[in-house]
């Protein structure tokens, strides 16, 4: 008699086993719950120093810090060994996402509310909802 | 009495040759969980030898399951695992029958034995 239709225990213990080393590869790709998230606070932080540096040499030192941080960053990222399921996708969302928001904030900052730290903050905001958002599909995704 | 689906047949006929193998299986199943893993990741993962697993990728690349990417990060050579969208949906189809097969296994077993046998 074939185990595979007559034990319940063996396709049950298959399944088992699938469901463990699918969830451990998707927990393992959690890190790009983290790295969005950290991205979205590092985008705050820069746009908000960005208007209260408008006019002054930190903001070139800013620019800098945020280079060094995407450089850093996106080396981390490509050493990680998994990939979140619709990566590409996702990642791609969420980065025309943050350009638009940048844009906005740094066009509409620097010629309707110049010096305005009220509109930096918003403009922090907004360029962290696209990564926030998209941590919150990834961390959807890795559960 | 077999058991059987809708159509007839027994779900057993439903299992992937090539996923069934218990190896294959444990690879494709840590594959579905993500877009891509590394080499490495797959080895520890389903705790085997780099050339067993070199054995059983090269078995799903043929049956056009898995894709192999390799690539370089900074110095360091890196091969990349995925699973192609025919992989997915074969693995998905396999996992059915399984489920299935141990569904109606249990239900055997609650009812007494001597009511399954193999086609």
């Amino acid at each position: 008699m074939d185990p595979m239709t007559s034990s319940p225990s063996a396709p049950t213990v298959q399944l088992d086993e699938v469901a463990r080393l699918s969830g451990a590869a998707r927990r393992s790709s959690r890190w790009y719950r983290t790295y969005l998230l950290v991205f979205a606070a590092a985008s705050f932080v820069l746009a908000v120093a960005t208007g209260l540096l408008a006019g002054t040499p930190g903001v070139a030192v800013v620019t800098g810090l945020w280079a060094a941080f995407v450089a850093v960053s996106s080396v981390w990222v490509v050493r990680r060994p998994t990939a979140i399921r619709g990566m590409k996708q996702l990642h791609l969302g969420v980065m025309l996402g943050w350009t638009a928001a940048w844009v906005v904030t740094v066009v509409v900052g620097s010629t309707v509310f110049p010096g305005q730290l009220g509109w930096w903050v918003l403009g922090g905001v907004l360029t962290a909802a696209a990564p926030v958002a998209g941590a919150v599909l990834a961390h959807r995704r890795t559960a | 009495m077999t058991p059987a689906d809708h159509t007839g047949r027994h779900p057993r006929h439903e299992l992937d040759d090539v996923i069934h193998a218990p190896v294959r299986l444990s690879v494709v199943a840590t594959l579905s969980g993500v877009d891509k893993a590394e080499f490495s990741f797959v080895r520890d993962a389903v705790e085997i030898t780099d050339s067993a697993l070199s054995k059983q990728v090269a078995v799903l690349e043929q049956a056009g399951y898995v894709t192999v990417t390799k690539g370089y990060v900074g110095k360091r050579p890196r091969t990349w695992l995925a699973l192609s969208a025919e992989g997915r949906t074969a693995f998905e189809r396999h996992l059915a029958a399984l489920t299935q097969i141990a569904g109606q296994a249990r239900q055997a077993a609650a009812t007494g034995p001597g009511t399954v046998s193999a086609p």
